[in-house]
């Protein structure tokens, strides 16, 4: 059988009215554990990209430092085979030469 | 301000002010936040996102309105933003059978009505309600949960709003009489 329009109506007004008796809920006790565990977990995350960032600075310092000190080792040792060269030749030959001091870019 | 030398200290990011404050305001979040979603479970993670926001955008905090009229605005914001996603996955999942495809889960995940506060006896009703309020217009919506279901008072939904008393007053008849249109049809439907 169908409701009638005022049992429906009836129903409507009882439905609206359970607004009236929903109590509040508790919130949980370990919200305020799970918030400072959100937040502690978080942070890290901007150490580590400092971390990260200070370690590939290092690592490029490192880097310029050990290819300058070899292109410095790598003209010194030319210079010094370049020295020989001449004074070998001095010798075999007698002659006097002039060993160039810079030789870098000859 | 009265609650000044708290907002001093939480821009400070003193974790015993903030501890304090999270105990101050927990039941408040909760609550608005389970008021929009009617699940337990997504309502305690809502509150946590809404104090971790808290903590983060502290510093953006301008006092022009009282810090629980701003707590209850991020709260209402993340809450909606939940709504927004399960109605997509939703959409999404009924594509997804449309097409063939399995979207399993989804249903069940967004329309799962578990509200600790509704007794045994009243959980048919309240799960019709809450379909019916999710018919609602985004604004209406707001309104209408805040009032009835947090109980504030016309003032502090209109702060919280950032609308006028009077226009939170319209916003809530109309909430009511497209509710009450919503479950006259569902009854006559289901009579």
């Amino acid at each position: 059988m169908k409701d009638s329009p005022t049992q429906i109506r009836q129903q409507v007004e009882e439905t609206l009215a359970v607004w009236e008796r929903i109590r509040p809920g508790e919130a949980p006790p370990f919200l305020l554990t799970r918030v400072e565990a959100a937040i502690a977990g978080s942070r890290p995350q901007g150490v580590r990209n400092w971390q990260w960032a200070l370690a590939a600075a290092i690592v490029l310092l490192n880097l310029g430092l050990v290819s300058w000190d070899w292109v410095k080792t790598s003209r010194t040792s030319e210079q010094a085979l370049v020295q020989s060269i001449w004074s070998e030749y001095d010798q075999d030959t007698g002659y006097e030469l002039a060993v160039p001091n810079n030789l870098s870019d000859s | 301000m009265e609650e000044s030398p708290q907002i001093d200290a939480l821009r400070r990011g003193d974790t015993a002010a903030f501890a304090s404050f999270v105990k101050q305001y927990q039941h408040r979040v909760f609550n608005v936040c389970l008021g929009f979603v009617a699940n337990r479970e997504d309502a305690e993670d809502l509150a946590q996102e809404v104090f971790v926001e808290v903590f983060r955008r502290m510093n953006q905090f301008r006092g022009e309105s009282a810090l629980g009229t701003w707590v209850h605005r991020i709260a209402v914001t993340k809450s909606l933003e939940l709504l927004r996603y399960r109605k997509r996955e939703k959409r999404q999942a009924y594509f997804k059978q449309l097409l063939g495809l399995d979207a399993p889960g989804v249903e069940a995940r967004a329309g799962h009505f578990d509200h600790p506060g509704v007794a045994l006896e009243d959980q048919e009703r309240a799960r019709l309600l809450y379909q019916a309020i999710d018919h609602l217009p985004e604004n209406q919506r707001i309104a209408f949960s805040l009032r009835q279901i947090e109980g504030l008072s016309q003032k502090e939904c209109a702060e919280i709003m950032d609308i006028s008393e009077k226009a939170v007053e319209s916003l809530q008849i109309r909430a009511k009489n497209k509710l009450r249109e919503w479950l006259k049809t569902y009854y006559e439907q289901k009579a």
